[in-house]
């Protein structure tokens, strides 16, 4: 795997999982697990000995706070906010950006056109945004759906590019040497050079799209596991901190895994090199 | 990256049509054309279109108060540069970036080396460093908070964060990517594991140690703006919420510009450390 | 009692076996094999037939699954000093250091002083014909540089064995025939022991004073060494090199095509 998809803009992780030289034997998972479980335990201890403060909340309090907010309705109706938001404004942020960045790759002076505002916009972190989206769209779903799809288009209208860029010459010139029409170039050799990529940026674009939601539902929110854990904050209420924290790193684990899989399906089946 | 020349070179569905027989001068025209003059003419006609465009809507919608025109915007722009407000509210956040970015590095590095090289180490950690990662960085600022108070402490130590773990998984990456012969190499000749790691392993993961930082200053810009809106009395992040009380889109707007240039100029500063280093300590 | 003649012996794999573990076939079967000190010998073989195996093992890379490998009578624990290695590619090279760099690094490795280090490097890169490129890095040297280097590195340090894994092989044929011609005269002057590895016919009779010609894989081993005793400087238009090469190939095109029988089936 040395030097494939060196182009991207993830760098190492962006295209490829970790499986090193390193397998992951039986002894590895073994490991994996008694590590955590130690974790838990010394966690536990130190929480419920140590520290025994409202601020450090231990493995049972966290748990507890959990099935709490579970039962209330609240856990649920926030995570379902969330993952709205998120897979909403990522949908269509993707959709766009691999549009765009198809056009963009494959058609010049739309590239010229548009570069000064792409290389200028996609630094300017999607937070920024929000104040100017408060102003236009109010508190409501709309403004957190815009910054989502900002936060989303651009790096996958990236890396969609760095995918129209990465199809190799000979290939465009096999397929006109057979008598291929600009658009048939770009359905069967352009478009699946760059779905690896797209996949890529796309992975990137979910962990971009989860900073952002939980950052503007912190800022200007009323719901949603952001603002379930900043209003917590207000009734020092840590082990409800924590247990949301603890969603939250599920969550987006589980994206990445679901991601990863994705990735390793796609490089197959349009095998990019 | 992607490469601006190869994109050219390669998907041109407009394909330029080359003049045969052209004097010398001509061909050197041509060239300069299609080169840079040509991109410069369509920046050009570009942001005159978007900024003309802006401009009228402006003035023709009254949006002043929503969506000040550019006229207004720059004013406003440059007022601020004036009156130092500005550079000091960026080099206040700036500031608490690069502390927590070079903390946040630093242990990154050495973590990921760790990582990289023993399998033990991997096995233990790993979970952790996984997991973590995918926990947005402000999911942290409320217990940090709570913690540590509103202080400076609490955004620098999001931004520690921030950097550590994506700066050491590029960098175990780094590690798992040198070639087997490098180090086989080194045993060869004696080396030992120490020598091996500083002066075979390290140098080598340099190219991925510098991309894991890029990265994470990005992402280190995105989290110190909005944990300056939260919680911060300085900073472009407090800069552009105070445009938004006062509903003074133009302040906004220049903080916006400003966030916008200064992640450029960095991105830029990194790109040219991994174009500079990257090439001579590739792992190959 | 007459006690028993014993014979010192330098390099020896004793009835030496390797596989895999992942895989079910042997890779090496029952191999067995002495070098002579100061000896050029060549390992000639079809790919997949185990012959990088075999020097991996001698480097110390590998460890055997059955039988052993020794150096004067000592078995081989892992990689040592006194078994330099020439590798396949340019990817044991350091790309940050400059040439001069690279050939000292076993040096450097060895705790030898820097004023030493920087006087040998400086002969031996004159030796391998690299004088005055000693400050380019490696991405700035072609092919045939890169293993001039790595040459240079094996030189410097003194080491009585050298083992070679194909290191022309990704050169272009022109650069390799120079760099074969190069390498006998250099072993001429400097006579350590060299395990070399090749398929390239010519470039084992240019080089070697024994030639081991290898079966096929899997469960390969040596199926006949052949003595090349032509003298040396030695030219590929001569008669008696088209003697021996004619020879060599009989055995070896046995062993191509039953390998390429094995993977069509």
């Amino acid at each position: 795997m040395k030097g494939a998809s060196a182009a991207l803009p993830g760098g190492a992780l962006g295209g490829r999982s970790l499986r090193g030289r390193f397998t992951d034997g039986p002894r590895d998972i073994a490991l994996a697990l008694l590590s955590i479980a130690g974790m838990l335990v010394i966690w536990q201890l130190t929480s419920t000995l140590v520290f025994r403060s409202i601020l450090f909340p231990s493995v049972t309090q966290t748990a507890a706070a959990l099935g709490t907010t579970a039962r209330a309705g609240i856990l649920p109706r926030d995570i379902s906010v969330t993952l709205f938001r998120v897979l909403a404004g990522f949908a269509l942020g993707s959709l766009g950006g691999a549009v765009v960045g198809l056009l963009m790759g494959s058609v010049s002076i739309v590239r010229r056109f548009f570069e000064p505002y792409l290389n200028f916009f996609r630094f300017v972190t999607p937070i920024a945004w929000i104040a100017p989206a408060t102003i236009w769209f109010g508190i409501g779903e709309t403004t957190k759906l815009f910054l989502v799809v900002y936060a989303t288009i651009f790096i996958v209208l990236v890396n969609t590019m760095a995918g129209v860029a990465h199809v190799h010459r000979d290939r465009i010139r096999m397929a006109q040497a057979f008598g291929a029409r600009p658009w048939q170039v770009f359905r069967y050799v352009t478009l699946p050079t760059s779905v690896p990529f797209i996949v890529t940026g796309m992975r990137i674009g979910m962990g971009n799209s989860f900073m952002t939601v939980i950052g503007a539902e912190m800022l200007a929110g009323n719901n949603g596991l952001g603002y379930l854990i900043y209003s917590s904050r207000i009734f020092f209420r840590s082990d409800v901190m924590f247990g949301t924290i603890v969603i939250l790193g599920v969550f987006g684990l589980t994206a990445d895994r679901l991601f990863d899989l994705a990735q390793h399906r796609v490089l197959r089946r349009y095998r990019a090199r | 990256m992607y490469c601006g020349a190869t994109v050219h070179a390669n998907n041109r569905l407009l394909t330029t049509v080359s003049v045969a027989g052209s004097s010398r001068w001509a061909r050197i025209g041509r060239a300069l054309w299609d080169d840079h003059l040509n991109t410069i003419l369509i920046y050009g006609v570009s942001l005159v279109a978007v900024l003309g465009c802006w401009q009228l809507a402006a003035d023709r919608f009254h949006l002043f108060v929503l969506f000040p025109p550019p006229s207004t915007t720059f004013a406003r722009l440059a007022g601020l540069i004036l009156d130092g407000r500005l550079e000091v509210a960026a080099a206040v956040s700036l500031l608490r970036i690069l502390a927590g970015f070079i903390a946040g590095s630093v242990i990154g590095i050495l973590l990921g080396l760790l990582l990289g090289t023993s399998r033990t180490a991997r096995a233990l950690l790993e979970p952790y460093v996984h997991f973590l990662r995918f926990v947005p960085p402000l999911a942290w600022f409320a217990p940090v908070l709570l913690w540590v108070g509103t202080g400076e402490l609490a955004k620098v130590l999001l931004i520690v964060y921030t950097t550590v773990f994506v700066v050491a998984l590029n960098t175990m990456a780094g590690v798992i990517a040198i070639p087997r012969n490098k180090i086989r190499m080194a045993r060869t000749f004696g080396g030992g594991p120490l020598q091996i790691f500083f002066l075979v392993m390290l140098p080598a993961s340099v190219p991925y140690i510098f991309t894991g930082m890029r990265i994470a200053m990005g992402n280190s810009f995105m989290t110190v703006v909005a944990a300056e809106m939260l919680a911060a009395n300085e900073g472009l992040g407090y800069l552009v919420n105070s445009g938004v009380l006062f509903l003074d889109t133009s302040t906004v707007f220049s903080g916006v510009i400003a966030l916008g240039t200064l992640g450029f100029v960095i991105d830029r500063i990194f790109q040219s450390l991994i174009a500079r280093f990257g090439g001579r300590f590739a792992p190959r | 009692m007459v006690p028993s003649a014993v014979r010192t012996r330098y390099i020896a794999f004793d009835a030496v076996s390797f596989a895999y573990r992942e895989k079910q076939t042997a890779v090496l079967t029952d191999f067995t094999l002495e070098l002579k000190r100061r000896e050029f010998f060549l390992l000639l073989g079809p790919s997949g037939c185990g012959k990088t195996t075999a020097l991996n093992m001698l480097a110390g890379f590998e460890h055997p699954l059955e039988g052993h490998v020794s150096v004067d009578g000592q078995p081989i624990t892992g990689p040592g000093p006194d078994r330099v290695v020439v590798f396949q590619g340019d990817d044991s090279l350091l790309g940050w250091l400059s040439t001069a760099e690279n050939v000292e690094f076993g040096l450097l490795l060895a705790g030898v002083s820097r004023a030493e280090r920087k006087q040998r490097a400086g002969q031996v890169l004159e030796t391998v014909g690299l004088a005055g490129h000693g400050a380019k890095h490696p991405a700035e040297l072609s092919g045939g540089m890169k293993q001039r280097v790595q040459i240079a590195r094996a030189l410097v340090s003194n080491a009585d064995i050298l083992l070679m894994d194909e290191p022309f092989a990704a050169v272009d044929a022109q650069t390799r025939t120079i760099l074969q011609d190069e390498l006998a005269r250099i072993w001429t002057e400097t006579r350590r022991t060299v395990l070399f590895i090749t398929h390239d016919i010519a470039e084992a009779i240019i080089l070697g004073d024994r030639i081991g010609i290898m079966r096929a894989g899997p469960d390969s081993n040596i199926k006949e060494i052949v003595t090349n005793d032509l003298p040396r400087p030695r030219s590929r238009g001569d008669a008696s090199f088209a003697t021996m090469y004619a020879r060599i190939e009989r055995a070896v095109s046995e062993e191509v095509m039953s390998a390429m029988r094995k993977e069509s089936r």
